[in-house]
């Protein structure tokens, strides 16, 4: 099964910009991620960190965030899509007013599930217990270091997709599989009840090529973020071209 | 109950809020280190290099004339005269060697003040190691000194300018590069903060301090001070001061920097003033918006001028184990001005904040033993001590 995703820093550049480049996107892509800008992003490199701090100072903030997710979900549903949206962020931005309070908001913008990027499987079972209450996903990761028990773990655990990382490394670094993860790759297809999705590092038609050989989707952040801050019209025609080589 | 549980959380703070790729790195580290305290060779080597390389025990030092100006029965722990000038080398000595252990060849710390970043670089010469430094750029400005005695020890010094530029930041690229380099690189983490296993390490690393202490001044008195006070910034100097006299009846004070005063922006009081919240791998008060961003902060002193704080000070102020107040710039400034004139010690203006707090309270502990926790000297920061008096 297909499952490729694609994701934008909420309401970034501006709110507009934001909303087109999404119903852009969810005309080829299977699911969109939608980044809630934390202060602090460890998992991300320059470029999107970047993005979030500038997106921070242009006053976004969770909830002017869950309107235009509840706006593009309105698009979906319109457009009689099948189509999900998953927010991605740090474990504060939903820790900070109470787990229950913030995914209760989440759901109620029609959100189908969360990533926490500093959130490993061993400290997942908070977050879950709500995201299980609301029936939100809980997505799980998959990285280089993965033992072969963790695999299985995550693998029997998980819902929505799993999401598998590349490498070791922030986001926006250059794709390269080496045999350490095309074997974890090959073992979590094995196992996984669900698609397996590879992120990090995707920027080009040979790396999504190369995604698709040995998962069911890949994730595109940083290389299409770069695109829409060069304009919506480059933003486009990198995803017509995307899309033209991979189907 | 000896904390943190097998999950490393203290009460409900701390726990390991990094990304997966981090995980079997933690565990190995813990592994390492459970080894590590328990094999004679390997506590040896590092008692040897505690005593004959950087001089421990340091002094408990009673400072006749401040005693007599303010009544107060005062004594420092002189952890300024521990070699590089600070408490942080009892820490990177211990992890130096934990690096070494674990066959790995490339350490890399964050540093505020420069102190952790000088005693690792310190450390990656003594043990051969390479060595990179993460420092935000303003922290690099107020901190010159201390970056060219990294440079000159052999260690990468990396500017950080995005963010506040200080020590979050730094501690942001730092988390980035080992994500990297997890496989070659120990992350040589400077405070009792981050992922577990950190905070334990760092606190046991540092708990010779405190041990120190205990026994000085009984064998002195052959009894327990009234008070020993420290300053908090993620919190190791004051953990390693305190562990050891947590349930007695000593008062334990920790003292935050209330910065130009407590309003939001302009200090750095997690304790005091933050919330529970998540940054840096742990769970723990933190200064924080209402949408669950971190603050930005303030001290005149680099090494205090952090957001979060350690998870055990958390548990010990809600379990009130510790407790936690606030001593300003002006009355740090001041404090460290009055012990150079007096005593003729020049104090880090991290420790003089510890001091402040006492100078300013000098009436609740007439009479008192109290123990400072002197955590390091402050030449490191003539430049900005001289900005701020007239000679
Ligand atoms: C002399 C000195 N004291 C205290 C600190 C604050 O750190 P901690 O709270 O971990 O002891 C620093 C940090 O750089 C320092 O250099």
């Amino acid at each position: 099964m297909k499952y490729n995703g694609f994701y934008l820093v909420g309401n970034y550049p501006d709110e507009e910009t934001f909303l087109q480049a999404a119903t852009i996107g969810l005309h080829y892509f299977d699911f969109m991620e939608v980044g809630l800008p934390f202060s602090d992003p460890i998992a991300d490199g320059p470029v999107l960190a970047s993005a979030s701090h500038k997106a921070l100072q242009n006053g976004v903030t969770t909830d002017n965030v869950l309107n235009n997710i509840k706006k593009i979900k309105d698009y979906i549903i319109n457009n009689n899509y099948n189509k999900k949206i998953y927010i991605m962020t740090y474990a504060n931005k939903v820790y900070h007013t109470t787990i229950d309070r913030t995914i209760a908001l989440f759901a109620d913008s029609g959100v189908d599930g969360i990533i926490l990027a500093d959130v490993p499987y061993k400290e997942s079972a908070r977050f879950k217990q709500y995201t299980d209450i609301y029936h939100l996903d809980y997505i799980h990761f998959i990285t280089p270091e993965s033992t072969h028990t963790q695999i299985q773990q995550v693998c029997a655990d998980a819902n929505g997709f799993i999401y598998a990382i590349s490498m070791r490394g922030t986001t926006g670094n250059t794709l390269t599989l080496d045999n350490t993860i095309i074997d974890i790759l090959q073992l979590t297809k094995q196992y996984a009840k669900i698609p397996v999705v590879l992120g990090f590092g995707i920027q080009n038609n040979h790396d999504v090529q190369q995604a698709l050989h040995y998962t069911d989707g890949f994730i595109i952040g940083t290389a299409l973020e770069k695109k829409l801050e060069e304009g919506l019209n480059e933003y486009k025609q990198f995803i017509n071209q995307l899309q033209a080589h991979s189907g | 109950m000896t904390y943190p549980d097998s999950n490393g959380y203290f009460g409900i703070f701390g726990g390991m809020f990094v990304p997966e790729t981090l995980v079997n790195a933690l565990t190995e580290l813990e592994e390492a280190y459970n080894y590590f305290l328990h094999h004679d060779t390997m506590q040896n080597q590092l008692n040897e290099l505690l005593h004959h390389y950087a001089g421990r025990p340091t002094p408990l030092y009673f400072a006749q004339r401040l005693s007599k100006q303010t009544g107060v029965q005062l004594y420092f722990k002189r952890e300024d005269l521990l070699h590089t000038g600070a408490h942080k080398l009892n820490n990177t000595l211990g992890q130096g060697l934990l690096t070494q252990f674990m066959g790995k060849k490339r350490i890399i710390a964050e540093t505020g003040a420069g102190q952790h970043g000088v005693a690792t670089a310190t450390v990656a010469a003594l043990l051969g190691l390479e060595c990179t430094i993460y420092m935000g750029q303003v922290d690099i400005e107020r901190q010159m000194p201390n970056v060219k005695r990294m440079k000159l020890l052999g260690a990468e010094v990396i500017p950080v300018t995005s963010g506040s530029q200080t020590l979050k930041d730094a501690i942001n690229e730092a988390l980035r590069d080992w994500v990297r380099n997890v496989k070659t690189t120990h992350y040589l983490l400077g405070s009792v903060s981050g992922p577990h296993p950190f905070p334990t390490i760092v606190r046991d690393f540092q708990k010779v301090i405190g041990s120190e202490t205990k026994q000085q001044f009984q064998a002195l008195y052959g009894t327990l001070p009234d008070y020993c006070v420290a300053c908090v910034g993620g919190g190791s100097n004051a953990a390693g001061f305190f562990y050891d006299f947590i349930g007695s009846t000593v008062g334990c004070i920790g003292v935050e920097a209330a910065g130009k005063g407590l309003f939001p922006g302009g200090h750095c009081a997690s304790l005091t003033l933050g919330t529970p919240g998540i940054l840096h791998g742990s769970l723990s008060y933190l200064l924080q918006t209402s949408d669950g961003q971190v603050m930005d902060v303030y001290s005149i002193s680099a090494g205090l001028d952090y957001p979060g704080v350690g998870p055990e000070h958390s548990f010990w102020k809600e379990s009130n184990a510790v407790h936690y107040v606030t001593c300003t710039d002006e009355q740090a400034l001041k404090a460290c001005i009055t012990l150079t004139q007096t005593e003729g010690i020049i104090p880090a203006l991290e420790s003089s904040h510890a001091l402040g707090y006492i100078l300013c309270n000098s009436q609740k502990f007439n009479g008192s033993n109290v123990i400072i926790n002197l955590s390091g000297r402050g030449d490191k920061d003539l430049d900005t001590i001289l900005k701020e008096v007239k000679l």
